[in-house]
Order: structure tokens, then sequence, then C-alpha cells
């Protein structure tokens, strides 16, 4: 009988891989240290962590805006330097919208169509400007335009050409609940799309709403990274509105899955243990004839402070969850 | 590219603006000559050159360029080469730029193409219009100019000079004018890499123009050492042109001056705007 040769799958490049990336800026501030990430295509990856810590700068090294003190960072296998050939796969919207202020929101489309053109790429101008939604005041100047119209534009600007890779820096920041509403719906079509698309945002929420993975950053090193569920999943908690507060107490606790269980108000509870499994505790809470008001279960935001933000970074520079 | 630098500067009311004021400076300054007494004898440049602006409207064109290019046409060239980059950055438009897969040389040098070009059309411009103004006034005659410092009490130094030719030199002014801004050009758009705000590069090339003011042997021989190395002091030799004794021998030194200033600073602007990290 012959024997067949296992036929490999081709090895799948990472849509972004960065490697011991560091950031020295010129005030000796070490804004990005050592960092290590990989983003896989079709993901799509939340950046979060307080105001400096390095989020925006490894955007712009992701773009070739700031070369790195030392390490790389790759983008479809090919390294990120100014003006690199592989940023013609990129869209991107860096540190709020840039435009020509004089210039209509249409003329400034037609000029980054222009740019696109120029370096082999194409790009659809009336598409992007239906996209906008801005209609006829997408012949005005840039400069009267509100604040929520300018990210619009942005957006249209960044997914000209159909890019493979979305970078987005707070992309929702000081927009209205509406308009979040819309960059998000756009985000997730991208993403349906096969576009891989890394964020940095403030807003925990936006994470576990858009993203498939996460990435937590605190002082320039990577604190956690993994799927969004497996970073909820790593603080197994649940919070329950009671009918009668310490009757359901008493029950909780014999459960053997609960290590812990908290007031958290008049008629609230914290329950905390590994493993927890919310069906369990709500059946044996019936069973009990405690009834149940209100349920909610860990969020990434419970997380992110339980976990990172609080839990300072070990001596040896890799935090709690580093890969 | 170029063409994407020209789309935004010809859709921009400031460059109208600009180009507008230097036509406009030539229309008023023939209005004021005309309406101060034409007949009367001019002093022009620091030579100076004796004119009657009656006798020729060809003497306007002179008397523009003599009085606009040791600050006002430095300023314009200042705005245009100064606004380049740093005008962008202020925008927050340069990021988005310079984030294409295009090298960030050909971003800079059509840049500086660009404004290159309309510095050399506000000067055109404003040779131009000074032409047909002074032709609307006074008629295209032979100009006759009288060389001051080479007159005396019992000598008068008077060149006539025939129409065309006169066309010829205001055309070789030009270009030696425009030669002469490289300098003050270079230092604005080496700024402009440096700055998110234009107004700082255009003030330091204007501040070239002043410093070389400062240190001008023609009015404080005291400096003669550094006087050499100015870059707009002898910015004024084309007038020798239109004199009998026309002394041309520093234009080599004066070009080859503007020549360092210009590759000197066009190189650090290259060199810092190619690595430069982009934060605006």
């Amino acid at each position: 009988m012959a024997h067949e040769d296992p036929v490999e799958a081709p090895p799948v490049c990472p849509a972004i891989q960065i490697e011991q990336l560091t950031k020295r800026l010129r005030n000796g501030i070490t804004a990005v240290d050592r960092l290590d990430l990989v983003v896989a295509p079709g993901q799509v990856l939340g950046m979060v962590g307080p105001n400096g810590s390095g989020k925006t700068i490894t955007l712009r090294i992701l773009l070739g805006l700031v070369r790195p003190t030392s390490g790389r960072a790759l983008i479809f296998g090919q390294e990120v330097h100014p003006g690199a050939r592989v940023l013609g796969r990129v869209g991107a919207m860096v540190d709020g919208p840039g435009f020509v202020p004089y210039l209509s929101g249409r003329r400034n489309l037609d000029l980054a169509c222009r740019q696109i053109h120029l370096t082999g790429g194409s790009a659809d101008l009336g598409g992007a400007v239906e996209m906008t939604g801005l209609g006829e005041a997408i012949d005005r100047p840039f400069s009267s335009y509100s604040h929520g119209m300018r990210y619009r534009l942005a957006m249209a600007r960044a997914l000209l050409g159909g890019p493979d890779l979305l970078i987005l820096d707070e992309p929702t920041t000081g927009m209205d609940p509406e308009q979040i509403h819309e960059v998000h719906t756009v985000m997730e079509a991208c993403a349906e799309g096969g576009t891989t698309i890394v964020f940095s945002t403030h807003q925990m929420s936006e994470v576990e709403l858009v993203c498939s993975h996460a990435a937590i950053l605190r002082a320039g090193r990577l604190a956690a990274a993994g799927s969004v569920a497996e970073l909820v999943g790593e603080l197994p908690r649940v919070r329950l509105d009671l009918d009668d507060r310490d009757a359901g107490i008493a029950v909780l606790q014999t459960l053997p899955e609960v290590s812990r269980v908290t007031a958290a108000g008049p008629r609230s509870v914290t329950v905390e243990g590994e493993g927890l499994r919310p069906f369990v505790l709500l059946e044996s809470l019936h069973a009990a004839g405690c009834g149940v008001s209100g349920f909610r279960s860990n969020t990434f935001e419970d997380s992110y402070f339980e976990h990172f933000a609080a839990d300072p970074l070990r001596p040896d520079g890799s935090g709690p969850g580093t890969p | 590219m170029i063409r994407i630098e020209w789309y935004k500067q010809f859709h921009r009311t400031k460059t109208y603006l600009t180009l507008g004021i230097v036509a406009g400076f030539s229309v008023v300054l023939t209005i004021a000559l005309v309406a101060t007494g034409s007949g009367r004898t001019e002093f022009v440049g620091d030579l100076p050159l004796l004119l009657v602006p009656r006798s020729s409207g060809l003497t306007v064109p002179v008397i523009a360029l003599s009085s606009t290019m040791k600050f006002f046409l430095p300023l314009v060239v200042a705005l245009f080469a100064g606004e380049s980059v740093a005008g962008e950055a202020s925008w927050g438009s340069l990021r988005y730029l310079v984030a294409r897969p295009m090298s960030r040389s050909r971003i800079l040098w059509s840049k500086a193409a660009v404004a290159a070009a309309l510095s050399g059309m506000a000067l055109v411009l404003l040779a131009l219009v000074a032409m047909a103004a002074g032709g609307l006034a006074f008629g295209w005659h032979p100009l006759s100019v009288t060389n001051s410092s080479a007159s005396t009490a019992l000598h008068t130094d008077v060149s006539v000079t025939g129409v065309s030719a006169v066309l010829g030199r205001l055309g070789i002014a030009v270009l030696y004018i425009s030669a002469g801004m490289a300098s003050i050009f270079a230092v604005a758009f080496f700024l402009s890499t440096t700055t998110r705000r234009p107004l700082v590069a255009v003030a330091g090339g204007v501040a070239v123009t002043i410093i070389s003011r400062v240190f001008n042997a023609d009015y404080l021989p005291g400096v003669m050492v550094v006087n050499r190395y100015m870059p707009n002091n002898d910015i004024d030799l084309w007038q020798h042109q239109f004199t009998t004794t026309a002394d041309l021998s520093g234009v080599p030194h004066f070009l080859l001056l503007q020549a360092v200033y210009f590759v000197v600073f066009m190189g650090l602007a290259q060199w810092w705007f190619t690595r430069k990290d982009v934060l605006d």
C-alpha cells in the first residue's frame, strides 16, 4: 500500500506580529517596552490600557509613523517601516480625523483616492462618499463639519481601497450613542468580510461588544492577551439579585463550586468560585424556593480591573496574563 | 504626488490671496507713482539707481523688484515654504499622508517643488503686473537710469537701454532674485519639517532676511567679516545691469552662497523628515 505523505496546510501568516518592540521617546520615557503580540488574520483585537500604556505609539509604529528603538513589527509577514509597501493593505484612523480643512469632504476623499491610485491600489470614490452618509454636506468644507461628521469621513477614508487590516485609534471617542453604534456596525461588517481590525479603546464594553480578542497594555508592556472569552473567564464571578438575600446566601454557600459569597447590596450578592456555571446556581436557588430577579455575569471590565489594572507587574516584567 | 500638492494649493483661498496681494502691490505702486507725481526722480535700491517713472513704464518693474526683494518677497517665499509641511501637520493630515506606501522623500520633494513653483510664480507675477501697469501708465520706452554712486558733480553716469534689452535684463533680474530666495526658502522649508506651527517656520525664513540686514556692511562696515556669508545681502546686484559700470563680480559668490544654504538646509529637511517620528 502506497504511503501518502500528509499534506500540510500552508502556515497562516499573522496579520500582525510584534516582536520585542521597544520605543523610547526623546524625553527618556519608554512608551513601549519589549512588547510581543500576534494578531491572526480575521481577528478583531481591542487594545486597552490606561493613558500612556503604549497603545497609540504601538499603532503608530504599525503604520510606519514612528520608528521603534528596537524590535520589529510585521504586517502580513512584511516588516513595517516608513513607506513600506505593505502599508497599502492597511486602512487607518489614528489620533482623530485629519483632513485639509478648506477642502470639502468629497475633495478630501478624492485626494485620498488619488494617493491610493498613485501607489498602485484602487479605490472607489463614489462608494466612499456613499459610506459617509453625509448627503449634501459632503460638498461642504471639512472645517464646517461636526465631530461626528469628521469621524464618519475618517472611517470612510480608512476603508478606501478595501484594506485587509484596519488600525483604529480610539475610533469612537467623543461620539454620541448613535454614532458609536454606526462605527461598531461598520467594524462588524468589515470583520465579517475578513478584515483584521486592531483598535485601541478606553471603553471596556466596546471590547466585549466588538472584539474577538483583546490585549491589555500597561506601562508599555503586555499585561494580558487572548480571546475576550478567555480573558473574561479568568475571573469567574457572577452577581445575583435575590428576593431573599440571606436565604440565597445560605443556599449558595452549600454549592461545591462556590468559594465565596458576599453581600453587594440589600438584595444583591456576588458569587465567586472556579468553574462557576450560572445555570447550576439558578437551578439550586430555584429548587430552594429562592427567587432570582437579576443576574449579571463577569464582564471584561471586571476582569480588567480585578486582574490587570490593580495587579502590579511582576519584577521580571511579565504581567499575570502574559502568554 | 506633485499633482496632489497642486490640487491642495489651487483649491486654497490663501494661495490666491497671497498671489493677489503680490500682483496688487505692483498695481498700487503704479497708482501711487502716478498720484505722487511721476515726473520726480526716484532713488531705487542700495546703489541707488535714479529713475524718473514718467520716462518709461519699464521703471515700474525695476522699482517693484527693488522695493520688495529684501522683505516682501522673502516673506512670500517663507510663507509658501514654511506652510508646506507644517501646515499639513497642523491640520493633522500629515500622518495620513506618510502612512501610505510612499517614500517620505517623495512626499517631501513634491511639497518642496510645489512651494518653490508658487514662490517663483509670485516673483514672476510681481514683475509682469508691474510691467503691464507701468506700460499702461507711462508707456514702454527705453529705460534711462542714472547710477548715483558712479556720478559726481562733474559727471553724471546715465545709461539708456532699449525696450527689448530691458525686458531681457528684467528676465535675468527675476531669475537672479529667484536664486537669491533659495536660502530663505530652504531655511523656512527645513523649519516646516520640524514644527506643526507654520508661523514658526515662516518667521524663521523671514528672520534670515532680518539677520542679513543686521549684518550688512553697507550699513555697518564693522560687520564686514560676516557680511560675505549673509544670504540676502547681495540680492541687489542685478541692478548693476542697468548701469554703464556694471560690477557683477559678486554674482558668482552670491549664487554659490545660495547653493550652499540651499543644499545644507534642504539636506537637513530631508534628513529630519525621513527620520522623524510623526506624532502630529
